[in-house]
């Protein structure tokens, strides 16, 4: 009976098609389907993702000889802010909330599109765009100041092209905006019946948590943007001290945002491992509401904690004790998450699939990278390592080590829905393992530099630094292996690889009970939430 | 009936209920978006005060204040022709709901008017920023600082006005063509909080800009 | 008909209840006008901005209705005000008690 009713249900499939089904160029770029308009994110982040990479090899490679032979101190810097501007607001922020994020909140609440389908085109379109501007101005000659752009440099000294750059990060904030408003709206509103605030995935969770950081501090840094620009064009002192300004309020307003934007680049990832960890040991995730409530923790005390990147920058020393102590509270609901993965895993059924390698490496990676956190965050250690390359190995363990890690895993755990079709998994779990061991070779060297003393943004540096740079070098070229191999295995899989079947992983959840791809609404009659979203069989 | 049920519906939305109520959260998300963009531009505007308070006072005091007032009150003007424009359009009243979304507009264009005299005042005296100020006096430096964030700040403030003015334009269009009525009142609502948020601005950039230092 | 005539009641009672409060709004600019004038030791700052924050208030529950939406438009009206608060207090509390010694 089920399987004649099956049969019909396929017949249904291929008549109706799906969301790829129809392949015009206008069909794209006019498309309002947040799954496509995912999909449109993603080749454009893997753009300036390849670009910003090609930035960080040649700087690698420059630092293999203590003199800095390959580039110029000034090439250096440009090349730097270039892979900083990139890679943080061109392909982290926008990596899981807006490729993933786009794809799956509709199918993950059971609703035929996201709330603001033209405003999420738009902000696709704001995206592009910003991104062009800032290529333009690489283009004309690039920017020195490094990706925080701090006064007085920036508006007064650097004879770069600040403005552009500036511009282009100012309309790419747009598409944050619209992004997150469109998910909370849509996670607000658009929910299945049966879908309680607690029988939220947890996935969506972390991504409400993301939209409430990207909706409330991204118009910070747009309008510090502006009074920048301003600043270097008429000349007239907000920021410069020189002029009567206060640098100060350049990085309290610039810290405001980019603190908390450095929870966009996480969250997310917390939230897609949460899903991994409990997809592959066929478990729930253990304390869901400790888990949930650690997100929105971590997006509020996110915003209390800006004053640790300027211990040494001269604010007051009450400020600089009281942000301290914050700092030191946002490590509670980042901790409550790994014991609850690391729980979540004790006695599971666990199967250590593609996804699953990413995962187990992004809690080990994350822990690393949170907990050298904690040492930035105490005043006196601070002083010792502040810009030093510990500061970049530790947010690299977050960013690198956490974030790419997740999407990673995101992304080959729901590549079967998204294009129908299983990838090569030997190839996969291959990739997976080279990045772990690429990623830390590249970084960890980073931390004993940093703690040596090398401080970061020199393009040459003393003799006994070598050694470790040259590890770090040889680190990145593995990472490197580890990237360019899914980027050829998942187009080859697009068109060769097996049929994935709605659920190749026998996991929980609506994107799940739908085609794969799926149909372009989605769902032929909107589901009902009757249960916990992890209920998996009892582990026997 | 069933009809005008369904009439403007979009596909992602079970009814028209349900797709009223997510704009308007929609747009609540957008003003708390804006209260922090317009917040950087206070925090600004607060630490140099702050700092220098007796340049900020004597440039406060070359702006006019009757002028400032008038402008305040013709944004009130718009915001209580607005308030009417929806509750018109509630009750079914499209002409009334028309004529006072006509009002609105010729409050704003007013308010406009008046911060461009402003300007112009600005420029005449050359108090605008950048390589034609001239001022004498020991503050000369805080008192341009004073005009960047006035002219920043303001200009912000109309720009979102002028978007304002464009969209109650469209409201206009669609009220006429009867695209919005009493059971489709929901686009009008949104522009309406809109509207209210600008005006909200404005009800804090003159008390900040205009009457702080004192006259 | 009857329906009519009930709404045009009610449309009639909510314009006579914003026309109130836009003299009630009006009155109030007129008074921090005012305010502006007198010294007060600091105080006239108070009261300018306090003036201000009532104004704001009223718009926000009377003409934007925020008294009678849903609970969700509460919550991010309020999630809009603050995060204003944080970014004002944090940063102010490094100025204030910047020239603090010991
Ligand atoms: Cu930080």
């Amino acid at each position: 009976m089920i399987n004649g009713l099956e049969v019909i249900e396929v017949e249904n499939i291929t008549r109706r098609g799906s969301y790829l089904t129809d392949t015009g160029l206008g069909s794209w770029l006019f498309t309002t389907d947040h799954k496509r308009i995912g999909l449109l994110y993603l080749f454009t982040i893997i753009f300036f993702f390849s670009i910003a990479a090609v930035a960080a090899a040649a700087m690698r490679l420059n630092l293999l000889t203590p003199r800095g032979d390959l580039v110029q101190a000034e090439t250096y810097n440009k090349l730097f802010t270039l892979h900083g501007v990139l890679m943080v607001w061109f392909f982290l922020i926008p990596s899981i909330p807006s490729v993933l994020g786009n794809f799956l909140v509709p199918l993950m609440i059971g609703a035929r599109d996201l709330a603001f389908p033209k405003l999420n085109l738009l902000s696709w379109y704001l995206f592009v765009i910003g991104g062009l501007v800032a290529l333009y101005a690489l283009l004309v000659g690039g920017v020195d100041t490094g990706w925080t752009f701090y006064t007085p440099y920036s508006s007064t000294y650097s004879n770069t092209h600040v403005v552009i750059m500036a511009l282009g990060i100012f309309i790419s904030g747009f598409s944050s905006i619209l992004t997150g408003l469109n998910f909370i709206a849509t996670i607000h509103k658009m929910r299945a019946p049966g879908i309680t605030w607690f029988r939220l995935r947890l996935f969506l969770w972390s991504l409400y948590a993301t939209s409430v950081i990207l909706v409330l501090a991204t118009p910070v840094l747009a309008i510090l943007l502006c009074l920048l620009a301003v600043e270097r064009v008429f000349g007239v002192g907000v920021f410069n001290p020189a002029l009567g300004g206060d640098p100060l309020l350049f990085q309290h307003l610039f810290w405001f945002y980019s603190h908390p934007a450095v929870y966009i680049m996480v969250l997310p990832g917390m939230g897609v491992v949460s899903e991994l960890v409990s997809a592959f040991s066929r478990k729930r995730v253990f304390g869901y509401k400790f888990v949930a409530f650690a997100s929105m923790a971590i997006a509020l005390l996110g915003f209390l904690v800006w004053g640790h990147h300027m211990f040494v920058a001269g604010q007051s020393v009450y400020s600089a004790a009281t942000f301290s102590i914050l700092s030191y509270l946002v490590a509670v609901p980042s901790a409550i998450k790994v014991f609850n993965w690391t729980t979540t895993l004790y006695r599971g059924s666990i199967r250590l699939d593609t996804p699953m390698l990413y995962a187990v490496g992004f809690i080990g990676l994350f822990a690393a990278g949170g907990m050298t956190g904690l040492f930035l965050a105490a005043l006196g250690i601070d002083v010792h390592v502040h810009d030093t390359y510990f500061v970049i190995a530790h947010f690299h363990y977050i960013m690198v080590g956490g974030m790419v890690t997740a999407f990673m895993g995101g992304l080959h755990f729901w590549w079967p829905k998204i294009t129908g079709r299983l990838y090569p998994e030997f190839f996969g779990k291959l990739a997976a393992i080279i990045m772990f061991i690429g990623f830390n070779l590249t970084f960890f060297p980073q931390f004993l530099l940093g703690y040596l003393g090398m401080p970061r943004r020199y393009h040459a540096y003393p003799d006994q630094f070598q050694v470790y740079n040259v590890l770090s070098t040889a680190g990145a070229s593995i990472l490197g292996v580890g990237y360019l191999m899914p980027l050829i295995y998942l187009i080859w899989s697009v068109k060769y690889g097996k049929k994935a079947g709605p659920n190749p992983w026998d996991a929980k959840g609506f994107e799940w009970e739908t085609d794969s791809p799926p149909p372009t609404h989605n769902f032929e009659v909107i589901p009902v939430q009757i249960e916990d979203p992890y209920n998996y069989p009892p582990i026997s | 009936m069933a009809q005008t049920q369904t009439a403007g519906l979009q596909e992602q939305f079970e009814d028209l209920t349900q797709q009223r109520e997510t704009s308007n959260l929609g747009m609540w998300i957008f003003i708390s978006t804006e209260c922090l963009f317009f917040g950087g531009l206070f925090l600004a505007f607060t630490v140099l005060r702050h700092a220098y308070p007796v340049g900020f006072a004597t440039a406060a005091r070359h702006l006019d204040l009757l002028s400032g007032i008038a402008g305040t009150v013709a944004l009130l003007a718009s915001t209580l022709a607005m308030s009417i424009g929806l509750a018109a359009l509630r009750n079914s009243d499209r002409f009334l709901s028309f004529l006072a979304c006509f009002g609105t507009l010729a409050c704003g264009l007013i308010f406009l008017g008046l911060e461009g005299s402003e300007y112009f005042r600005a420029w005449h005296e050359h108090l605008v920023p950048g390589g034609s100020f001239q001022f004498i006096g020991p503050e000369a430096g805080h008192v341009q600082m004073f005009f960047l964030l006035y002219f920043v700040m303001t200009g912000f403030h109309a720009l979102h006005l002028t978007i304002g003015l464009g969209v109650i334009v469209c409201m206009m269009l669609l009220i006429m063509i009867n695209r919005l009525h009493a059971e489709r009142y929901g686009p009008l609502q949104v522009a309406a909080l809109y509207w209210h948020f600008v005006g909200i601005i404005w009800t804090l950039l003159f008390p900040t800009l205009y009457l702080l230092g004192g006259r | 008909m009857n329906r009519k005539l009930k709404g045009t009641k009610a449309l009639q009672s909510s314009v006579r209840k914003f026309c109130i409060l836009f003299s009630v709004l009006t009155g109030l600019v007129l008074v921090s006008a005012g305010l502006s004038f007198v010294r007060l030791g600091g105080f006239e700052v108070l009261g300018i901005m306090l003036v201000a924050f009532v104004s704001v208030g009223i718009i926000v529950f009377y003409f934007m209705e925020l008294g009678s939406l849903t609970q969700v438009s509460w919550l991010w009206a309020g999630a809009g005000l603050l995060w204003f608060g944080i970014l004002f207090v944090l940063a102010m509390t490094d100025y204030l008690t910047r020239s603090w010694v010991w």
